[in-house]
């Protein structure tokens, strides 16, 4: 698999995660700074996220539905969530933009 | 690579919806809380006028009082305690049947005691406080026990315990009152009645407020870069200088509880300042109709902080303007705020239930979009403005403003209630 491909594949999970909106908040899981890595390996999907706090409620939820639209992608085999809490997140982390783009 | 793959495996994950309570127990505390809410709003109309004299000692203002204190605030913080303990300390209850059988404990101790004090009932008083301590002794030993298990949220279970405390010596100083009732002893009747109301008022329901708050504020606010480090000095100085207070009242030095007042009230005022942080550092632009109601609590928390600290050096008390005050402390802060509080929960809690299987499908509402923005925001001024008129209507002296005020405040829980039951309905229909 070429780089190129690779990359590509990355920036397909990425807009994909734009799908998991935080249902409190109003953004989205990449506004809002949650996810703090993507990787792929072939047909692998490696996804390193947190939650606003360790106990959220939607914790559950919110890791379902990234697991949910990773695998629309047709060529995604496998997708592994790791939850991490190192840096911990906090307000600073949502993309300035945000609020803008959502007009709220 | 093939373009049709094979069945996908997904990856264990850490659950940690699995430590939450059944929907059923925050929601019947809640459900139950929103009805003695609009029975005390009802009840409030009637009392208006004995308020506006200032008659704060009769039966029935004893009555519609703990509709609130009891039915509305009390019942409120345990439903969301046993909602908040796992998400902030990392622990649920320790066994939800208890907390079930705490739940009903707890509605026939207010029923007892509101209608004991509705007839004057000494006996029906003192049934319903044994029963109110086996309530509160219950959901103490359910939630309170947890702490030492917590892998976080520690200095917001000591604030939560802290509150406990406050409860529990409200309910000792108030046993005196109940005991001199019967006959068993006697005590100064209005020292009895100022520990009372400001370790139930101030030490329970606030202390508690301020612990919970410092992680729901934030939260709902995306508050950044504040400093909190006040956190380890409010809790002290409020629960601390009530105690001194309490002393002073209950043994009539006055010294001693101007101490004790002006420790409670600075540390009010650290909160306030806090308060105020969380707001200023914002990241949420707007606030919503729950935000706003908070705000505005924090608003007459801050008036009747000022009102007590003039109160403790008033060289004579008038029985209007102590009644003023309690209007402002317990519906103008704690009732609003504790509404502010059910615009944020109670939503979040259906959409939880309700939507979050299907997060990430497109479609999905927001918790913002189940319940109705107009109704949400015209509770504000129904209410605030209603505790506003009563509040001056009672120092005045007014009984027909009074009524109005009490109108205007049952009026705005009318609809909050209208929009908690649309959001159950909503559930069933969709």
């Amino acid at each position: 698999m070429t780089v190129s491909l690779t990359e590509q594949r990355v920036a397909h999970v990425w807009r994909q995660l734009r799908g998991v909106i935080d249902p409190e908040v109003g953004l989205n899981i990449v506004q809002m700074g949650l996810v703090y890595d993507v990787h792929v390996r072939d047909a692998t999907v490696q996804i390193s996220m947190t939650l606003t706090t360790p106990g959220c409620p939607l914790g559950t939820a919110i890791v379902q539905g990234v697991e949910r639209v990773v695998n629309e992608l047709s060529w995604v085999v496998h997708t592994h969530v790791e939850l991490v809490w190192d840096p911990p997140w906090h307000p600073g982390m949502i993309r300035e933009e945000s609020y803008r783009e959502t007009g709220r | 690579m093939t373009l049709t793959a094979p069945p996908k495996p997904t990856t264990p994950t850490p659950r940690p919806a699995d430590i939450m309570p059944p929907l059923l127990l925050p929601g019947e505390h809640f459900a139950a809380a929103l009805a003695w809410l609009a029975v005390g709003s009802v009840g409030l109309i009637w009392i208006a006028p004995d308020l506006a004299r200032g008659a704060f000692l009769t039966p029935r203002v004893v009555a519609v009082t703990h509709c609130f204190t009891l039915g509305w605030i009390t019942t409120s913080i345990f439903g969301a305690l046993y909602q908040l303990y796992p998400v902030v300390l990392g622990v649920p209850a320790k066994s939800i049947r208890v907390a079930h059988w705490t739940f009903w404990v707890l509605m026939l101790g207010t029923a007892l005691l509101v209608g004991g004090a509705w007839f004057w009932s000494a006996w029906a008083l003192a049934a319903g406080w044994v029963v109110m301590f086996a309530a509160v002794g219950g959901q103490s030993w359910n939630i309170l026990g947890q702490r030492r298990r917590a892998t976080r949220g520690r200095l917001i279970g000591l604030y939560v315990s802290g509150g406990h405390i406050g409860l529990g010596l409200a309910m000792a100083v108030v046993a005196a009152r109940i005991g001199a009732e019967l006959g068993w002893w006697s005590v100064g009747r209005l020292g009895v009645l100022n520990a009372h109301v400001h370790l139930a008022v101030v030490g329970f329901a606030t202390l508690t407020a301020i612990g919970v708050g410092s992680k729901l504020f934030p939260m709902f606010l995306l508050s950044r870069d504040y400093r909190d480090r006040s956190l380890r000095w409010i809790g002290p100085l409020v629960l601390g200088g009530l105690v001194v207070s309490s002393s002073g009242a209950l043994g009539n030095v006055r010294w001693l509880l101007q101490v004790g007042g002006l420790a409670t009230a600075a540390g009010i005022v650290l909160y306030l300042r806090l308060a105020w942080e969380y707001f200023r550092t914002r990241t949420k632009p707007r606030l919503d109709p729950g935000l706003a109601h908070a705000a505005a609590a924090l608003v007459f928390l801050a008036l009747a902080t000022s009102l007590g600290a003039v109160l403790l050096f008033a060289p004579s008390l008038n029985a209007r303007t102590i009644t003023a005050y309690a209007t402002i402390g317990i519906l103008g802060w704690l009732m609003l705020l504790i509404v502010g509080m059910y615009y944020k929960i109670l939503p979040f809690l259906t959409w939880l239930h309700r939507f979050s299987p299907r997060v990430g499908k497109p479609g999905l509402p927001k918790v913002t979009d189940l319940i109705s923005p107009r109704l949400a925001w015209s509770t504000l001024p129904l209410l605030a403005g209603g505790v506003a008129v009563l509040a001056v209507a009672v120092y005045a002296g007014s009984p027909v403003a009074a009524a109005a005020g009490a109108a205007s405040i049952a009026a705005g829980v009318f609809l909050v209630v209208i929009q908690h039951v649309r959001l159950v309905t909503m559930e069933r229909e969709r």
